[in-house]
């Protein structure tokens, strides 16, 4: 049961972040804190976990993605109740009645500054169960009902086209110049960003458009599942602006938008430098692959990326851990905190690696695109590497 | 590997029969015509697996599949109108007849059909 309920895990870091949003003041910060520390620590202490259990009970396994759903619902609502005026939903005579909290006092002693911890905690959730999860559920092109909530999960940050770019896009253009979310040699996380955000949302639009003509449907209608990902996040926004007014969208535009940075920031890493031959296969040497076990607990195995690139049908459960295939040096949340706080430094801890890469690990083509993408890097190191 | 993936299961191995080579495929509940092939080490073309690259289509001539991904994202108007689809994405429904207009060259060698006639790609 323990292989199954580890996978719970996560859900205690949306309770860190609802707790610390209803106890208020400097508690906002308690889900970034709980979560950053727990899993940067876990990941020193706990080490690899290179087991590849077999599960029987696939219904449990996705009750514990679906499960995001309504958590995501009570960290909104705790979000907006404490950003709003009144009394949303009852919450605070409910909890005042039922646990002798005084909510009203909480969001009282609440000022401006002490949201900064409210919005990066709840942005790190909705990264960790929303956007992580709509990318598992939303890889499940078959599925009607993962498809419709999956996209749902994405829009919360703004995002439901990614369910069009990442499958038809990023899967089949990774580690190629075209790819938009494969970070290249020698780019500053912060270049990436942009250009990665921007890309994509171009390349979704472009794949939909592409799909409406083959289909004969006009590109602005209602067919048009970017459009109609944009319309679901205009929704969330406006249920906010119901349940709290302008502050409580404000907060969370700025906690959405915290979130889709996170996600930008694992798909830099989770490719850096790495390069593929255009119209060779994906194979696992082209992830960076963590058998962390506590980033792949919290994260419903994204860090067994090799395999997961090499064989995007697999679920989360069958991923396996494939130790061979290049490694980050550090599990997920250590790797994003430092591409965040230190991309520079960052970019040139990997230097090694990926030098490291052309020698054990690139094709023949690839050491060619490698010493060429050395070239134009602006990292000494590859430059001279390239040289030589 | 298990693959209970993909939802609804049909009750019995579904006969595939892939044209010019004569291939005879049996294809068990739940699995797409990609996965049967490659388990009988036959030498389909496939990259991705994922429905976006199309290395690994073909051709339906007789029966139908059910689709597992959106396949207009990635095949044109002409290919879907002469109804292409995507090994990977398919598991047939009953008895199908499919056309494969090339082999992987890698594999070839390994095959019970003709020799390879193009490259992978």
């Amino acid at each position: 049961m323990v292989k199954y309920l580890r996978f719970l895990s996560v859900y205690l870091f949306a309770l860190a972040t609802v707790a610390g949003l209803l106890l208020g003041g400097a508690w906002m910060w308690l889900g970034f804190f709980v979560t950053y520390v727990v899993t940067i620590a876990g990941d020193e202490l706990l080490g690899d976990y290179l087991a590849e259990p077999r599960y029987g009970h696939p219904r449990l396994l996705n009750a514990l993605l679906y499960g995001t759903l309504p958590t995501l619902f009570v960290l909104c609502v705790a979000m907006a109740w404490m950003a709003g005026s009144g009394d949303l939903l009852g919450l605070g005579a409910w909890l005042q009645a039922n646990a002798g909290i005084d909510l009203f006092a909480r969001r009282e002693a609440t000022a401006a500054w002490h949201w900064v911890g409210g919005i990066l905690s709840t942005g790190i959730s909705f990264a960790a169960l929303a956007t992580n999860v709509g990318h598992e559920l939303t890889h499940r092109t078959s599925d009607r009902a993962a498809m419709v909530v999956g996209r749902w999960l994405l829009a919360i940050t703004f995002d439901a086209e990614f369910a069009i770019e990442h499958v038809y896009g990023h899967h089949r253009r990774l580690a190629t110049a075209a790819d938009p979310a494969s970070a290249r040699r020698g780019e500053h996380f912060y270049a990436f960003l942009v250009r990665s955000t921007i890309g994509q949302t171009r390349s979704a639009f472009a794949l939909e458009r592409q799909r409406l003509e083959t289909l004969g449907h006009a590109t602005w209608s209602w067919h048009n599942r970017y459009l109609r990902g944009w319309m679901m996040s205009a929704a969330i926004v406006a249920a906010f602006a119901l349940a709290g007014g302008a502050a409580a969208v404000a907060v969370f535009v700025l906690a959405a938008l915290a979130g889709r940075s996170v996600l930008e920031a694992v798909n830099y890493f989770e490719h850096y430098g790495l390069i593929r031959e255009p119209g060779q296969p994906v194979e696992p040497r082209h992830s960076w692959n963590s058998n962390k076990r506590l980033s792949n607990v919290v994260l419903f195995n994204l860090a067994r990326h090799s395999h997961h690139h090499a064989e995007g049908d697999a679920q989360y459960w069958q991923l396996r851990s494939y130790p061979d295939a290049p490694t980050l040096p550090y599990g997920y949340l250590t790797s994003m905190l430092l591409v965040y706080l230190l991309p520079g430094w960052y970019r040139n801890r990997m230097t090694p690696l990926l030098l490291d890469w052309d020698r054990h690990y690139a094709s023949a083509g690839e050491r060619r695109l490698a010493a060429a993408a050395n070239q134009v890097s602006g990292v000494p190191a590859l430059q001279f590497a390239a040289g030589h | 590997m298990l693959q209970r993936l993909f939802g609804r299961r049909e009750p019995e191995p579904a006969r595939v029969s892939v044209e010019p080579f004569g291939w005879e495929i049996d294809v068990p509940p739940g699995q797409t015509l990609l996965q049967a092939a490659l388990a009988q080490g036959l030498p389909w073309p496939s990259r991705c697996r994922v429905g976006s690259c199309t290395t690994c289509r073909c051709r339906l001539l007789e029966g139908d599949v059910r689709a597992l991904t959106d396949t207009s994202y990635v095949l044109s108007r002409e290919q879907l109108e002469q109804r292409y689809v995507l090994a990977c994405q398919s598991v047939p429904k009953g008895r199908v007849r499919v056309h494969l207009d090339r082999v992987k060259a890698t594999l070839a060698a390994h095959a019970n059909g003709p020799p390879a006639t193009a490259a992978d790609d």
